[in-house]
């Protein structure tokens, strides 16, 4: 009876284990803007910047930021850059499994040179996308991303305004939660350290 | 134990030494980030007034082809929006932050990089206080 008894604890236990392993943080754990539930992050097929196709499915296994900016941008982007620049640092070894993607929505000036000079100025692995056209639309639009290039006197030096939010797509490749600009930095750390975690689970 | 008043003398002392100012105003927590030549860049900083109120009417410098006073803004779809000012009213006996996200000096076109720990000078155009010179150190926060 004791060892039955025994038996039916360590089945419990172990049932339980698995259980909780399985289970991944409740959405509404993370900050900003979760995703309930988590859905596919859809795909970004666009160019790298050295005009390679890129593969969002490449990074399975790692943790992605997605941002949608443009390096003329004076104030938003570098900002935000600068934050995740931050987070990579305060990440230490665990930053190895995260990436920022920068998806241009100003491909007329931001070139891949240009794109890839100004992202080596924050992060040497920040990786730059670049399209046009229809390309760069459907993926805007699978983010519900918006972009608008402003009137200017001059042609040349024109602003784009256009929608400052980060996203976040887990180890599985899920979207799991986006935050708007302004977004404490130590939120989106916190997050990414809570989805380590459950991949170590 | 250091009495409250020496202490805000102090600070205030410590403020002083690391801020710009004229009259009754003081321009401190100044700095503007490093970009590359050919690119665009934004400088920041306090405006503090122990006096009437003020309006910063533009600023120049010789670092871009164009210096302008603009805010950023979140319109209601979420977009992320720029807006250039005429003129920012620094309020009497008040203070006015330029921060990222919100009111900023906008660089358009840079003649030159901009390397970290560098200072540059800027000169800001007050309707009553007159100009105001302030050293900028390039940096990021």
């Amino acid at each position: 009876m004791k060892n039955r008894c025994q038996y039916l604890l360590v089945l419990f236990i172990s049932l339980t284990t698995a259980l909780l392993a399985s289970c991944s943080t409740d959405p509404r754990a993370l900050h900003g803007s979760p995703y309930d539930p988590p859905r596919p992050a859809p795909e970004l097929s666009l160019q790298n910047v050295s005009g390679d196709e890129f593969e969002l499915s490449r990074y399975d296994g790692d943790i992605v930021l997605v941002y949608f900016g443009y390096t003329y941008c004076p104030d938003i982007c570098p900002t935000t850059l600068a934050d995740v620049k931050l987070i990579f640092e305060e990440l230490g070894e665990a930053g190895d499994d995260l990436h920022l993607i920068m998806v241009t929505v100003d491909p007329e000036r931001d070139t891949e040179e240009v794109l890839r000079t100004y992202l080596d100025r924050f992060h040497p692995n920040f990786i730059g996308l670049r399209d046009e056209g229809e390309t760069l639309e459907d993926v805007m639009a699978a983010y519900a991303v918006f972009a608008q290039k402003e009137p200017s006197e001059d042609p040349a030096r024109y602003l784009v305004s256009h929608t400052a939010r980060l996203f976040l797509i887990d180890q599985s490749g899920m979207l799991r939660t986006n935050y708007p600009f302004g977004t404490p930095r130590e939120e989106i750390l916190s997050d990414i350290e809570l989805l380590l975690a459950e991949e170590t689970r | 134990m250091m009495k409250p008043r020496f202490l805000s003398l102090l600070l205030l002392t410590l403020l002083a030494a690391c801020a710009s100012g004229s009259g009754n105003l003081l321009i401190h927590n100044a700095w503007i980030r490093p970009a590359d030549a050919g690119m665009n860049t934004a400088a920041y900083f306090v405006i503090e007034s122990t006096g009437e109120e003020d309006r910063l009417l533009s600023v120049e410098s010789r670092l871009a082809e164009s210096t302008e006073i603009h805010r950023s803004y979140v319109d209601e779809a979420g977009v992320m929006r720029m807006q250039e000012q005429a003129f920012v009213i620094i309020p009497a006996d008040g203070s006015i932050s330029f921060e990222p996200g919100g009111l900023h000096i906008m660089f358009i076109e840079l003649n030159r990089d901009l390397v970290l720990d560098e200072q540059i000078q800027l000169q800001l155009h007050f309707e009553k206080q007159g100009e105001i010179t302030i050293d900028v150190p390039v940096e990021i926060p």
